[in-house]
């Protein structure tokens, strides 16, 4: 009998979800985290099977418009699938408490219970967009997946959450409108072709008028730099993050985020190559422009979890950056980064809220010399600044180096101004530790104050974040596996058939 | 020669015409008490047959004529759109009977005549008088109804239109609570109704000028041999097609619908905004693909034209007001927006005959049916969470609905979500499947402005979201408990919304298998 | 010789040389233990001192081994990542030049770990401290045995981190967390070239192995191996603190002086020079380049040295005659092969000097309690020992006959001079300037009156001077040890590499050098040795006169420009300030504006003219039927005349 493995490993966290609802207190938390972590062996025995046989799995749907209940395991998605699935186990384990509601004007908020279940709604809807193998059906998790978010922005979150959390769904919304007209054009296209099918497979040689393709890259590219985001669309992410608890907000930058870089490599590039050629020059300043910007306004931002949301649109520059050069070795660069980013920026994220938790410190100034009362939690932050810079031996580098020389084949000074543009990275992680953590306590002065207004990161902290700087430092000394698995989803044969075309056009 | 009339065929517009006006000696004849339950009984009964009719000729695949000498035409859309309108009617049935909702007494005044305030109300209001006739005006808008979306002629088009308006004028009046309001509503509606018949009159004289004949197949026929420059035949199309978008509220004609919405109960709302525009909108198909398909050049732009601009007047509208009943009449002419795509996404082959009209019809139905079910869940819910301030539903009994009740708030959500078009929800499909065919006859812009006019509106269903989810309750006070049946219709609208959205294919097949329009 | 022989026979070379990552991995991991685990104290020193000990005991045997065997192994672990299709592997070179460097790294890093045994006998956070000077020596022996530019960039990297963890040890002075900032910041910044370079060679010729890029770079046209000669030097004047960015380097002295010693004079700084002679190659295919290298050694060599001359505390005066130290050694490296060589010659004995120098400045400060030259003075008589060893390194550096200063400058003097005359004389010069602040320095710290005080007995504060002023120094036999090791070694190095070095260097630069004799003289040496003489004797006569009233009317307003500008550094620190950092913190000062004005409410601003359009709309439904009718008039009209038209037309 064949196992739905695939189907599992996104329907144990879905039902999940409800089974942990009932129980009640620290149960619920452990039932999350049992599922959580259930959901990740899945998703390693998935991949391991995947080596020897083919898991993919391909029901009709919706018979009119040729949709598929498609869903496929190759190395893009699979890395992904096993990164989203460690974050939110971290996210449930590190159980930062929940109502941090600063003032203490706001109404009790919802029971903690529904906090883990949103959680594993959330990596369940996520996961299931990255295994989605069928247009409309990314497109059904990819909506679906904002909703639980939205609750659990507007629920745990500061003051005016509910004002952020209307502003993430808006954005969300909007990048969503923008991909359903892209769908709607990709089904029209495709169903006068005669037999419709919305199957990556099938869709992959479709042949789009260069008019309609143009149109159709523009929408789905606007939507993926929405969701991403790049930076003339970003205020959403950063207004967000100020509100939401930053265990939320470790999830929205690491998983959701990613959604939008697996999808520009996936489909806006795996659709529509010619119209991506066409854009690249356009969409290379962009990435820069969005580099750059990510790096100064990190610099210049004062809430801590914001300055990391930066950080995410600074990386995910990169990684659009990386995706656009068209060159294969880029393109698994840029694949690569994206799974570094999601672990580094996450833990940077919880490190953040671990701090806001144990010292209530949520922006910068707010306390001086922690490093004396807390070692360990300085420790944690300035490592996992370090994994975010990338500093070389962490994954963040190997996939950078990789991005480097593909856009050196064809883009060197492009290729400079991104270095250039990540390292900013230094400036602030270097600055917000030194505001932070060195100096002498200016609150309590004495060091030996009676009442520990501050204290350390406990053991399940600090063991949460260790885990995943030891997966950054494993992956990053030896990116040679992972490289080739995520090598192996091919995703660089698009860039091929582009660089191609490229080389014949230019 | 003997008239041949297939009474078969025509049994459910009988039943419903005879069950109206057996109503009204019911009214004559019962004593008070028993007047209610009896009334009640006689039309459930009438529109069960009715269904079962339907259905009965729809199962049997032969029976496709035009029926009563050319005055319908009951083919397979017609049936279908009858089976629809008959569902419809009866949930709205279920509203019209509500009223545990507020404290027990009846969404309609107890004596229409009483001038508002004076003391005949207050003698009627004690001694609890009740109107019944609402269910002979009702059977008799519902009969109008039937008659006008399978009408095969002019004539018994405009019949069927004035059959479905007039009853509804009156209902629109009876509302209890704030009745000068309900009044001023009627009237409005009154004055305009009239004028559209006197356009839609209008019309109807100039095509039987130009064509010589009420019947459309006639008129098809002289159409298609003549020349095109017969400007009387243009006038009348315009004149026409006008008076029946003022039926549906589409954009240049949609600036009653706010006001007769509000102004008028929740049920007779439901029943405006669910039956009247899915008959109207058949009609109008009808008239314009039958008839007048080899118009298609002149009529089809400046069709798709309105439809944006019913769309966008809708979203726009929906944005601001402080009233749920109001934000659903906006959001209803949007949504007349997105039920005129189909129409302009027909694209006639040389032959003149509509060759997609088969699939503009299916994909009409099962627009109708999603919207069907999403706007009889939201004014229901209206209804319940109104509860005894049903009129003035301001926001604030939505407000912390979630932590008040939160099987009712996922319902509203559900209907929010599919309002907007989130996949996973009927509203979804039948979006993809409209933007879909009208990209396909070229007009792209169109599909993208719809997307672009329904993304400004989610902001305005969001903050309901908002209000219900996120918001801390204004008073601890729980959802008025309704009547069992509003319960049961809005959790059958939500389930079948769902199911919609996750299996369109199932319920868009049970629509395909009817052969096209009758010529 | 005859060991190496013995242990040849038995093959065990290459089993040692097989697993010769343990150099590496062993004092990694005994920083992990030190730096993660808890644990007690009681033999926190013996595992400090052994994780290096052992690494330098393993290095030694290795070097003995070699003394025979003429060819360098290569030991291949994993291949890291295959980009594109080249191929960068985790492999180790052991050759001459490396296993050289291995044995100064080790060498000096265990001398440091036993003097830091008793300096820092009674600092809290000493397990901190030998836990990251473990971690330094794993990583600067990975940046040293790397075989390929991706893996010494690894190790770059890391050292780079270390430096700024041990520069920032004291994190409540702020003073030190800014210097570690700066120091971190100034170093990536600059690794750019480092990393572009990698990044070019990757594209152009598939490979970053050393023996690969020698090979391949040349046939590979146009400027690229300029581009990467350039690159490369950038990273190298980073990290060893050349002049234009040699700012870092002077507020490093803020880490503990042993730290000080073993980093930021012996081994860290020479990564520079080090990376400069593993890329020869490349810069004898650019000359360009390499004359770049030797502009910056002669400006750094003068630079250095005039900051020396004018500084203030003896730590940065130090800091100043390593810069200028260095500026020889890229002056060297720039010389081709033959310069390399004697490059490789000072880079030894400068490590091996200043590090004695920086020990004997550790106990000094602690035991006097401050370190600016306005509060030393008269230390002859209270640190005899101190004296000599600071004597011994002075002597080795200013350049007396015999000792190592004396014949690594000598040799590159001659180089310069025979390849380009200037140069040699301004490298003549350079001695002499290096002279008069050595003796400056000395004359100022250790004779004239004390104008320091007693510190009080007793006064417990965590900083590291006032750590120091304990009578009597505990602890003092391991910082004596080290002290005496590294004069002698200072005092006695030159004569041992003299004839050596040459020799041994050549299979990796392949250069034949004549003078190797031990008591050679020609007449340059002769014309340093007089312009030596006359300018220690001048410095004593003048400070002898100088010195009490000197310091007391010590205001700057004063002084002759040419001091001002030397005491400020050559306002490197200014410069880049005002160039650098001033800039980018207003750029982000106006990026933070336009994010929470311009962006924050731009979208309010789009959502609130839709609002307005929808209640412009609203006032439309004006409520009275007359406005609906006629609009639906209007309508008909229109769409009747639009269907006209459209016939019509």
């Amino acid at each position: 009998m064949i196992v739905p493995w695939l189907t599992l490993i996104f329907v144990v966290p879905l039902f999940g979800a409800a089974i942990v609802l009932p129980l009640r207190g620290a149960r619920n938390r452990l039932a999350g985290l049992i599922i959580s972590g259930l959901t990740l062996a899945m998703a390693l025995t998935a991949l391991l099977l995947s080596q020897s046989h083919n898991l993919a799995e391909q029901v009709l749907w919706l018979r009119r418009f040729g949709a598929w209940y498609a869903l496929q395991f190759d190395g893009l998605s699979a890395s992904l699938v096993i990164a989203t699935a460690v974050l939110s186990s971290a996210v449930l384990a590190i159980g930062l408490e929940l109502d941090t509601a600063t003032d203490a004007t706001s109404a009790p908020t919802m029971r903690p219970e529904v906090f883990t279940s949103l959680v594993l709604l959330t990596e369940a809807l996520v996961i299931g967009a990255f295994l989605a193998a069928d247009l409309v059906l990314f497109f059904l998790f990819f909506e679906v997946s904002l909703l639980p978010v939205y609750l659990l922005i507007g629920y745990w979150g500061g003051a005016c959450r509910a004002m952020a959390a209307s502003r993430f769904l808006m954005f969300s919304l909007a990048s969503g409108f923008l991909l359903f007209g892209g769908i709607v054009g990709v089904v029209t296209t495709v169903s006068t072709v005669g037999r419709s099918s919305t199957l990556l497979s099938a869709l992959a040689n479709v042949e789009f008028t260069p008019g309609m393709e143009r149109l159709l890259f523009v929408l789905f590219f606007m939507a993926f730099a929405l969701k991403g985001p790049l930076v003339p669309l970003h205020s959403w992410l950063t207004a967000v993050v100020k509100e939401a608890n930053p265990a939320v907000s470790a999830l929205l930058i690491g998983a959701v985020d990613a959604l939008g870089g697996y999808a520009m490599i996936r489909f806006t590039l795996g659709l529509f190559p010619n119209a991506a050629l066409w854009a690249a020059p356009g969409v290379l300043v962009i990435a820069l422009i969005s580099i750059w910007y990510g790096g100064f306004a990190a610099v210049g931002e004062r809430h801590l979890v914001s300055m990391a949301s930066y950080t995410s649109i600074s990386h995910f520059g990169f990684i659009v950056f990386g995706i656009f050069t068209l060159t294969p070795t880029a393109i698994n660069g840029a694949a690569m980064y994206l799974v570094a980013h999601l672990l580094s920026v996450g833990a940077l994220v919880l490190v953040c809220g671990v701090l806001q938790q144990s010292s209530g410190v949520a922006h910068f100034g707010d306390r001086r010399g922690l490093r004396q009362r807390a070692p360990a939690t300085a420790a944690l932050f300035l490592l996992v600044g370090l994994a975010t810079l990338p500093l070389p031996g962490f994954l963040g580098f190997a996939a950078e180096l990789q991005v480097l020389v593909g856009a050196g084949e064809r883009h060197p000074i492009f290729a400079l101004f991104a270095v250039i543009g990540t390292l900013f990275a230094t400036v602030y992680v270097t600055w917000s530790y030194q505001r932070l953590f060195t100096g002498t306590h200016k609150l309590d002065m004495s060091p030996t104050d009676a009442v520990p207004t501050v204290r350390d990161a406990t053991t399940i902290e600090r063991s949460v974040i260790a885990v995943l700087l030891l997966l950054l430092l494993a992956f990053g000394c030896a990116p040679q596996m992972l490289r080739n698995y995520i090598a192996s989803a091919e995703p660089g044969t698009t860039a091929v058939a582009i660089t191609n075309i490229a080389e014949g056009g230019e | 020669m003997v008239p041949v009339i297939e009474y078969l065929l025509l049994a459910p517009c009988i039943v419903t015409f005879g069950a109206a006006s057996l109503s009204i000696l019911v009214e004559a004849v019962v004593v008070r008490r028993l007047r209610f339950p009896v009334q009640l009984v006689l039309s459930t009964t009438a529109i069960i047959t009715a269904l079962a009719f339907t259905v009965r000729n729809w199962t049997s695949a032969d029976a496709r004529t035009i029926a009563a000498l050319g005055a319908l035409a009951i083919d397979g859309p017609a049936m279908a759109v009858w089976v629809l309108l008959l569902l419809s009617a009866l949930a709205v049935l279920v509203l019209l009977v509500e009223r545990a909702s507020n404290n027990g007494l009846s969404a309609f005044t107890s004596q229409a005549s009483a001038p508002p305030g004076s003391t005949e109300e207050n003698v009627a209001e004690t001694t609890r008088a009740e109107h019944t006739e609402i269910f002979s005006l009702f059977l008799f808008s519902l009969s109008g109804m039937l008659l006008l979306s399978a009408a095969s002629t002019l004539l018994s088009a405009f019949v069927g239109c004035e059959v479905m308006s007039l009853p509804l004028y009156l209902l629109v009046g009876l509302a209890r609570r704030n009745r000068t309001l309900s009044q001023e509503a009627a009237l409005k509606y009154f004055l305009l109704g009239a004028t559209a018949s006197a356009v839609f009159l209008y019309g109807i004289a100039l095509l039987f000028g130009a064509a010589g004949s009420f019947d459309y197949a006639d008129i098809a026929a002289t159409i298609s041999k003549m020349r095109s420059d017969n400007l009387l035949m243009y006038a009348g199309l315009g004149l026409s097609t006008a008076g029946l978008l003022f039926k549906l509220g589409a954009f240049p004609f949609h600036a009653w619908v706010p006001d007769i919405y509000t102004g008028a109960p929740t049920a007779i709302t439901t029943f405006l905004a669910t039956c009247a525009k899915i008959a109207a909108v058949f009609a109008l198909l009808r008239l314009l693909f039958v008839p007048l398909g080899a118009l298609r050049w002149t009529w089809q732009t400046p069709l798709a034209l309105i439809a944006l601009l019913t769309i966008a007047f809708g979203a726009i509208g929906a944005l601001t007001p402080r009233n749920m009943k109001r934000v659903l009449a906006y959001s209803a002419i949007m949504n007349v927006g997105f039920m005129l795509l189909p129409i302009v996404a027909a694209s006639t082959v040389q032959t003149g005959t509509l060759v997609s009209d088969f699939v503009s019809v299916s994909a009409l139905l099962f627009h109708l049916t999603v919207y069907a079910l999403m706007t009889l869940g939201v004014f229901a819910l209206t209804l319940w969470v109104g509860g005894a301030s049903g009129s003035n539903s301001n926001f604030d009994a939505w407000r912390g609905l979630a932590r008040r009740n939160p099987l009712l708030a996922a319902m509203m959500g559900i209907f929010m979500l599919s309002f907007i078009g989130i996949p996973g929800t009927g509203g979804f499909a039948s979006k993809l499947l409209l933007l879909t065919l009208v990209w396909r006859s070229g007009f792209a812009w169109l599909a993208l402005g719809a997307l672009a006019f329904s993304f400004v509106v989610a902001g305005c269903y969001l903050r309901i979201i908002r209000l219900m989810f996120l918001e801390p309750p204004a008073d601890l006070t729980c959802a008025t408990q309704p009547s069992k049946g509003v319960s049961v219709l809005v959790s059958i609208c939500a389930v079948l919304l769902l199911c919609c959205g996750l299996f369109p294919s199932q319920v868009a097949d049970i629509f395909s298998n009817m052969i096209g329009l009758l010529r | 010789m005859y060991t190496s022989m013995l242990l040849m026979e038995s093959g065990s070379f290459t089993l040692l040389a097989g697993n010769c990552w343990v150099l590496i991995a062993f004092p990694l991991l005994v920083a992990a233990l030190l730096l993660l685990v808890r644990m007690s104290d009681s033999w926190l020193y013996s595992v400090g001192v052994g994780g290096v000990g052992v690494s330098f005991g393993y290095a030694v045997v290795l070097f003995i081994m070699m003394l025979g065997e003429p060819e360098p192994i290569t030991v291949q672990l994993y291949t890291w990542l295959s980009i594109g299709d080249a191929e960068v592997t985790v492999s180790l070179l052991i050759d001459q030049l490396s296993i050289l460097f291995a044995l100064l790294v080790a060498g000096i890093g265990t001398l440091v770990a036993i003097y830091s045994v008793g300096y820092l006998s009674d600092e809290p956070e000493r397990r901190r401290f030998f836990g990251l000077l473990n971690l330094f020596i794993a990583a600067m022996l990975l940046l040293v045995l790397a075989d390929n530019y991706v893996l010494l960039f690894v190790g770059w990297e890391a050292v780079g981190l270390v430096s700024y963890l041990l520069i920032g040890f004291w994190q409540e002075k702020e003073v030190a967390a800014n210097a570690a900032k700066k120091a971190f910041v100034m170093n990536r910044v600059a690794d750019l070239g480092l990393l572009s370079a990698i990044a070019v060679l990757l594209t152009q010729i598939g490979t970053v192995r050393f023996t690969a890029v020698a090979e391949q770079l040349g046939a590979v046209g146009g400027s690229w191996a300029g581009v990467v000669g350039f690159a490369l030097l950038l990273a190298a004047c980073a990290k060893s603190a050349q002049v234009p960015l040699q700012s870092w380097l002077l507020d490093a002295m803020e880490s503990p002086t042993p730290a000080s010693a073993l980093i930021h004079s012996a081994t860290m700084v020479a990564a520079g020079g080090y990376l400069i002679l593993r890329s020869l190659p490349i810069y004898m295919l650019a000359p360009t380049a390499r004359l770049a290298v030797l502009l910056i050694g002669v400006l750094t060599l003068f630079g250095g040295a005039w900051m020396a001359a004018t500084g203030r505390d003896i730590k940065r005066v130090l800091a100043c005659s390593t810069t200028s130290q260095l500026g020889y050694l890229m002056l060297a490296a720039g010389l081709g092969p033959v310069g390399a060589v004697f490059a490789v010659f000072q880079l030894l004995t400068h490590g091996v000097i200043k590090a004695g120098l920086f020990l004997a400045v550790g106990t000094l400060t602690r035991r006097v309690g401050r370190s600016d030259l306005q509060g030393l003075g008269g230390l002859v008589k209270v640190l005899p020992y101190t004296f000599v060893a600071f004597a011994c390194g002075y002597l080795a550096t200013i350049g007396v006959p015999f000792l190592s200063g004396f014949y690594a400058k000598g040799h590159i003097i001659a180089t310069a001079w025979e390849t380009i005359p200037a140069f040699g004389a301004l490298a003549v010069v350079g001695v002499g300037l290096g002279a008069f602040y050595m003796t400056r320095l000395l004359l100022l710290t250790f004779t004239g009156t004390a104008r320091w005080q007693e510190a009080p007995i007793g006064a417990e504060t965590s900083t590291e001077t006032g750590a120091e002023n304990r009578q009597p120094l505990r602890g003092s036999v391991s910082m004596r040890f080290s002290l005496t090791v590294l004069s002698l070694l200072a005092l006695g190095g030159g004569l041992a590499l003299n004839g050596w070095l040459p020799g041994w260097l050549q299979p990796v630069f392949a250069a034949e050098v004549s003078r190797t004799g031990l008591l050679y003289f020609d007449w340059l040496n002769y014309v340093t040795l007089g312009l030596l003489f006359v300018v220690v004797v001048g410095t004593v006569i003048y400070y002898r006169k100088v010195t009490p009233i000197w310091f007391k009317a010590a205001s700057t307003a004063d002084e002759v420009a040419l001091v001002r500008i030397g005491a400020a550094e050559l306002y490197a620190d200014d410069a880049l300030q005002r160039g650098v950092v001033a800039p980018l913190s207003t750029v982000s000062a106006r990026v933070s504006w336009t994010e929470s004005e311009v962006l924050e409410n731009g979208a309010r601003h789009l959502w609130r003219v839709i609002g307005r359009t929808s209640i412009l709309m609203r006032r439309l439904q004006s409520g009275n039927v007359r406005t609906y009718v006629l609009l639906f008039v209007a309508g008909t009209a229109v769409l009747v005349s639009a269907m006209l038209l459209w016939a019509w037309v």
